[in-house]
């Protein structure tokens, strides 16, 4: 069942005269995971902060529709979007000590959005919680403040206090970006087993291709606020069609000593305004590339947004 | 060195978890004193290179090298310089400042008769400076558009341009003389209303006495010197509210907190201004240091019988020990005060306590 | 592994024009501030033909008029000479304080910063001492033993004033010696001096430049304020805090003697807040 829907969303911030998201269109279902994939300045974060309505007021937002189990929230009002993020969506920060104020308890904290959210009857589910994903003596530490704590305790706490009030749908901006490997994959396997209990919808904005592939069932990969490739994790990570994709995937390294070829280095000019934004680093690139931003077409069970690289593959598959 | 020896003996003493807060407390009013101390040692020096006699100008213009000399070696003048260096120490350590030139009486007691009245205008001005300042500082940061921004950025550039002694002769002419609205000199008179004067300051006598009509009259003659105090600190204040919370509200925890659905109001008063109010607890400390210095012109202008007007004669007068007497106490309370700012900040912020060891 | 073919004409990201292209409110004030400082040097020949001094006891409290653009005093001199002339004593004053205290502020502080250790501690906690004197009371008492008169005003003051720009730079200093491409000149075995010279001591130019700007101001009210008490200059000089003191008694029947010397220190202690301001937001860019 479908839980979200964004169809054309493109957002341009104030004073930029490029679109830090642009034309971005997917679906996600009810329980699944997708992860969104690519570098900084891809549009990314603008993504997962528009899905939970915190994107900056002074920035332009325009599209055909964004949807959450059927709601438009195109229009929806900011004590709407409030509302929605106490009931029915969460997000999850990078940063973990950036996330919580340093001058108050994390109890505190944690429980004003609950008393906002009309449920300080969930502190037991809290305190449950929190022990779940991995802390002992959770009263005690909810007691402390932000400084005392790792910033994996502080990120188990951030998931705890997201997931507590039962929300269909999580955001997380890299939620394991700012922490240890060891730490990243418990936090990984705590994301997991949420999404199994709760039947919990997640969108995961990543930079990391081990984390995509651990826990997505779907994988949007973004590149100059498009999204150019969308699918499948497994068929997207084995065989990829957008040649942004393919140099993501080759740079990733490896053990073994195949010849690898890598993604050309960024030129000078930036992401250009108009055509393909990948264009000035493209190999497979064309005149029509630089004058028309390429629509996301299927192939298969993907979606890619490169015409040159789909014909290659149809006239590989003809033949 | 000596602060190495202080420092390890009181880590010493403070050696459990919270007693170590304390341990820098210590350490803080050691520093105190010692800045109070070489404070009174620079006061001490100026006060003796007077150019002038202070023993001819008591015993009078008149008076025979005799009288003179009995005047000095009563003043304790002719002793060495050391000694009335250790002396002088001697006496401020039992708050004994000495009688003032010109009414050959212990200062000390004339000058804490003048107290009460300068303290009912800082205190009156302080609070009204940290209360709206706030206040506006706090809207302005949450409504940062508008019309009514440009009256707050008027406010907040032209207070701190504004020389006080000019705007309150401005206030004097325009609402005493001119529109005659409102007292241009003097304080409570407690004798004129039968009010009795039980603590010195006409606000609060009014008040113990119950009696609205002379508070009202209190009030009025209040109006001016406070109006005149605030038009000037005001806009610091202000100024600094606003773009200290601007800055918190950038902060990333604000995001999360609306994130978590908590609601704005919430976010803004509670969480950010908390953070907020740091540099604007320092600079509130700092003003009210300032204001003990500061209050001598806002007495002169509208002679109000307090402190400063008492120094200011004083000054007049070419009345030394009541000079050094000021210079001291006003340095050892703009201390006293940023010690107790630091203290609260401990408070305020519990990462501090922490660091404190 | 092929070579990149460089892309067409792309608008950059970065336009480094754009830095520049709005005219800044920072001209005004500089502009304004050149106007000042005119004024200061060239005072004596600027006064009308009444000149600063001139006594003209028929013309006696006169308000303003196209002959006398501030109206007289009571001694029926003409108040815009006075105040023209009064430049010179008020702002000359005020920037002798201000450079007093950025130049030995400035020195003392990156010493501080530089010599680290005890020494800095030590210098800071003598700084701390002198800051927690209050100027005007801090003036008294330097008066009272120096005698009265701009010397001793502008000696106390000058006093008071450097601490605060020494713990400013010795701050900044201290960031900047810790700052990464501080370290990477080091390890490229720069010498200590060429570190200081063409390291640390330009990225302090813009904020002490800034806090100069504010600071002449703040030395004017101070000065100005100082002298209305009656602690500057004696009497028939036309410093404008004295002008302004000299007025009180006349309030009522000369209300522009009170207005207008005063309303020239608001002024121009305003352009030299907004020239801080506009200086400020450059430094930030």
């Amino acid at each position: 069942m479908t839980l979200l829907e964004v169809d054309g969303l493109s957002v341009t911030y104030a004073g930029a005269d490029y679109k830090a998201l642009n034309d971005a269109s997917f679906t996600l279902d009810t329980g699944k995971t997708v992860a969104v994939v690519g570098e900084s300045g891809s549009g990314k974060s603008t993504l997962a902060h528009v899905l939970a309505g915190l994107l900056d007021p002074t920035a332009e937002m325009t599209g055909r529709s964004l949807s959450l189990n059927g709601e438009n929230l195109l229009t929806a009002s900011r004590s709407r979007w409030r509302e929605l993020r106490r009931t029915q969506m969460s997000m999850v920060f990078q940063s973990p000590i950036e996330s919580w104020n340093p001058t108050r308890t994390m109890l505190v904290q944690v429980m004003g959005g609950l008393k906002a959210a009309g449920r300080p009857d969930l502190y037991p589910s809290l305190v449950e919680l929190v022990r779940r994903v991995g802390i002992d003596e959770p009263e005690q530490r909810l007691g402390d403040y932000a400084h005392q704590l790792s910033g994996g305790m502080l990120q188990r706490i951030s998931i705890a206090s997201a997931v507590v009030n039962g929300p269909s749908l999580l955001i997380a901006d890299e939620p394991t970006s700012a922490l240890d490997s060891t730490v990243q994959a418990e936090i990984l396997q705590i994301l997991g087993e949420l999404r199994n209990d709760a039947n919990l919808a997640m969108v995961i904005i990543s930079h990391d291709l081990t984390v995509v592939n651990r826990v997505a069932d779907d994988v949007l990969v973004m590149y100059g606020g498009k999204i150019v490739e969308s699918g499948p994790t497994d068929l997207v990570l084995s065989d990829p069609v957008h040649p942004y994709t393919r140099g993501l995937l080759d740079s990733v390294p490896r053990l073994t000593d195949e010849p690898r070829t890598s993604l050309p280095s960024m030129p000078t000019g930036g992401i250009p305004n108009q055509g393909c934004p990948f264009q000035p680093r493209c190999l497979l690139a064309v005149a029509e590339c630089e004058t028309t931003s390429p629509p996301l077409e299927i192939i298969g069970a993907t979606s890619v947004a490169c015409p040159p690289a789909l014909s290659i593959r149809s006239s590989v598959a003809a033949s | 060195m000596t602060e190495h020896r202080l420092e390890s003996q009181l880590n010493a003493a403070a050696s459990s978890g919270g007693v170590q807060w304390l341990g820098a407390f210590g350490k803080g009013l050691a520093w105190m004193l010692i800045v109070v101390w070489v404070a009174v040692t620079i006061t001490f020096t100026l006060s003796r290179i007077v150019p002038a006699d202070p023993a001819r100008m008591v015993a009078g213009l008149e008076a025979d090298a005799e009288a003179v000399a009995q005047v000095r070696e009563n003043l304790g003048l002719d002793d060495s310089l050391p000694v009335q260096y250790v002396n002088y120490l001697g006496d401020l350590v039992r708050l004994d400042f000495g009688d003032s030139l010109q009414t050959q009486r212990p200062l000390l007691p004339d000058m804490l008769e003048a107290l009460p009245a300068s303290l009912e205008l800082i205190v009156v001005s302080f609070t009204m400076v940290t209360v709206i300042g706030i206040v506006l500082g706090i809207a302005w940061a949450y409504w940062p558009k508008g019309a009514h921004t440009l009256l707050l950025r008027l406010v907040a550039v032209s207070g701190s341009a504004i020389p006080v002694f000019w705007v309150g002769l401005i206030f004097q002419i325009v609402f005493g003389k001119q529109l005659g609205w409102l007292p241009v000199a003097g304080n409570f008179n407690h004798a004129a209303h039968g009010v009795s004067d039980v603590t010195g300051a006409g606000t609060v006598d009014t008040i113990i006495a119950l009696d609205p009509g002379a508070f009202a009259n209190a009030v009025k003659v209040l109006i001016l010197p406070v109006s005149t105090i605030v038009a000037h600190q005001l806009a610091l204040t202000m100024a600094l509210m606003r773009s200290s919370l601007e800055e918190q509200l950038k902060k990333p925890y604000v995001r999360a907190a609306r994130a978590r659905g908590v609601s704005e109001p919430r976010i803004v008063l509670v969480d950010a201004v908390r953070n907020a109010l740091n540099p604007v607890v320092t600079m509130l400390g700092l003003q009210l240091g300032w204001s003990f210095g500061g209050i001598i012109i806002v007495e002169v202008i509208f002679s109000w019988p307090g402190v400063g007007l008492y120094s200011f004669n004083a000054f007049q007068a070419f009345d030394y020990n009541v000079i050094m007497a000021i210079t001291i106490l006003s340095t050892a309370s703009f201390v006293l005060i940023n010690a107790a700012v630091g203290v609260l900040y401990g408070v305020l912020d519990p990462r501090i306590k922490e660091n404190a060891s | 592994m092929t070579v990149l073919e460089p892309a067409v004409n792309q608008p950059s990201l970065d336009t480094p024009g754009r830095a520049w292209s709005r005219p800044s409110g920072l001209a005004i004030w500089v502009a304004l501030t050149v106007l000042i400082l005119g004024v200061l040097i060239t005072a004596p020949g600027l006064v009308s033909n009444h000149g600063p001094f001139g006594l003209k006891v028929s013309d006696r409290l006169n308000g303003p008029s196209a002959d006398h653009w501030f109206g007289t005093d009571d001694f029926g001199r003409d108040i815009f000479s006075r105040v023209m002339h009064g430049t010179r004593y008020s702002i000359g004053s005020a920037l002798t304080v201000a450079i007093f205290g950025v130049v030995v502020g400035t020195i003392y502080g990156a010493t501080a910063a530089w010599v680290g250790g005890v020494v800095d501690r030590l210098m800071m906690r003598t700084v701390d001492v002198f800051l927690a004197f209050p100027y005007l009371v801090f003036a008294m008492a330097v008066a009272a033993s120096l005698g009265r008169g701009l010397k001793s005003t502008i000696i106390a003051l000058a006093l008071l004033w450097w601490p605060s720009y020494a713990r400013m730079v010795r701050g900044m200093v201290k960031s900047i010696l810790n700052d990464y491409h501080v370290q990477a000149a080091r390890t490229l075995g720069t010498n200590e001096r060429q570190l200081l010279q063409w390291h640390v001591i330009p990225h302090t130019y813009d904020q002490i430049l800034v806090r100069f700007t504010f600071d002449i101001g703040i030395s004017l009210i101070a000065l100005t304020g100082l002298s209305f008490l009656g602690l500057g200059v004696g009497p028939p000089t036309p410093e404008w805090g004295r002008m302004v003191a000299d007025s009180k008694q006349l309030a009522l029947s000369a209300p522009w003697y009170a207005i207008f010397p005063g309303l020239v220190i608001f002024l121009v202690v305003l352009n030299f807040v907004l020239l801080g301001e506009a200086l400020r937001k450059r430094a930030v860019r």
